[in-house]
């Protein structure tokens, strides 16, 4: 008898949790050792930590132990956190900081994992070419480096704000953009060169899994510009 | 900064791009108007264009953390605040010892003299 009231109670503090704001379970995890906020806030921005780490490391096994890091990173810094920004946001940062870390700046990253295909209101045949434009852009997303592609993912995945991933990744605005700019056109060359029929940079195999070869500069081959932004000196 | 080839304004291309694709404002230019006449800065927009529909498609994927990611976080934290509670209260304990000897040893030490 007694555990069912328990259970009751439990989820009675479940269901009330779950109507509070970040920023208050944020003061009851951290200033009143608050274990329920705590579980709240975490199953709360799991998905958030996990999405964003995939997307950037493209490995789901690393993006769970990127997401579990960042989550107990967070928990540690609380007692700094301010306020001053968004929890979520905070934990963007958190999250692309050890994703990057994590992940580096290396170009070589084995791809795991594709995207979902499209709707199913597509017929079947515009349905294969929409997920081989995907695979197309994935192993082009691949052969950027985790900093562009972690620009590139927090602002069209997450849609971040330019200043908010002037915030996050800790670059100028310039830098931000050169960055952004960067993994666009280098996306709209692979897709192009998918779209002529023409052998893409990374060819996408039967098992869905993709090895990126190092970066070549077809992003420049496609753009008609001078040089293209230079990341290294926002 | 690089600049678009060719852009009379001498516009960074990755200006004119993020204009194109987030409406981010290039300061004292009507983009539009300029654009419009512009053959570099239309070479840059082409040279970014549909990449979005990458954004949109991996937007509507999602990606669904396994619940053990947020179960696993709050086990090592659990840890972690218990270890920092205990090595708290061997501080504490260690430090009343300490106290306790000084208070014994202090008197008899005088009582030596």
């Amino acid at each position: 008898m007694e555990s069912v009231l328990a259970a009751s109670q439990e989820s009675v503090v479940a269901a009330h949790l779950q109507q509070i704001s970040d920023d208050e379970l944020v003061v009851r995890a951290r200033d009143r050792g608050d274990g329920a906020a705590l579980d709240e806030l975490l199953r709360r921005h799991r998905d958030t930590a996990y999405r964003v780490a995939l997307r950037i490391c493209l490995d789901p096994a690393e993006a769970e132990d990127i997401a579990q890091e960042s989550l107990v990173r967070a928990w540690r810094s609380l007692s700094r956190f301010r306020g001053d920004a968004a929890f979520a946001t905070w934990l963007y940062r958190i999250t692309t900081n050890t994703a990057l870390k994590r992940t580096g700046r290396r170009r070589d990253v084995t791809m795991a994992e594709l995207p979902e295909a499209p709707g199913p209101d597509l017929d079947p045949a515009t349905r294969v070419v929409q997920r081989e434009r995907l695979a197309v852009a994935t192993a082009a997303l691949a052969s950027l480096t985790a900093e562009q592609r972690a620009c590139w993912v927090l602002r069209e995945v997450e849609g971040l704000s330019y200043e908010q991933l002037s915030e996050v990744l800790g670059l100028t605005l310039p830098a931000v953009k050169g960055r952004l700019f960067r993994a666009r056109a280098e996306l709209t060359a692979a897709l192009a060169r998918y779209d002529r029929g023409g052998p893409t940079k990374d060819a996408v195999t039967d098992d869905n899994s993709t090895t990126a070869t190092p970066a070549s500069n077809t992003a420049t081959e496609a753009n008609p510009v001078t040089n293209s932004a230079n990341e290294e000196s926002p | 900064m690089s600049q678009a080839r060719g852009c009379a304004l001498e516009l960074p291309p990755e200006d004119v791009a993020a204009w194109a694709a987030d409406g981010e404002p290039v300061t004292g230019v009507d983009m539009p108007a300029h654009v419009a006449t512009c053959p570099a800065c239309q070479a840059v927009m082409a040279a970014v264009a549909g990449s979005d529909e990458v954004g949109v498609a991996l937007r509507r994927a999602g990606a669904a953390a396994p619940a053990a990611v947020s179960q696993r976080a709050a086990g090592r934290i659990q840890v972690e605040r218990t270890a920092g509670a205990l090595a708290a209260a061997l501080a504490d304990a260690a430090g009343r010892v300490a106290r306790a000897a000084v208070d014994y040893l202090v008197p008899q030490h005088r009582r030596d003299e």
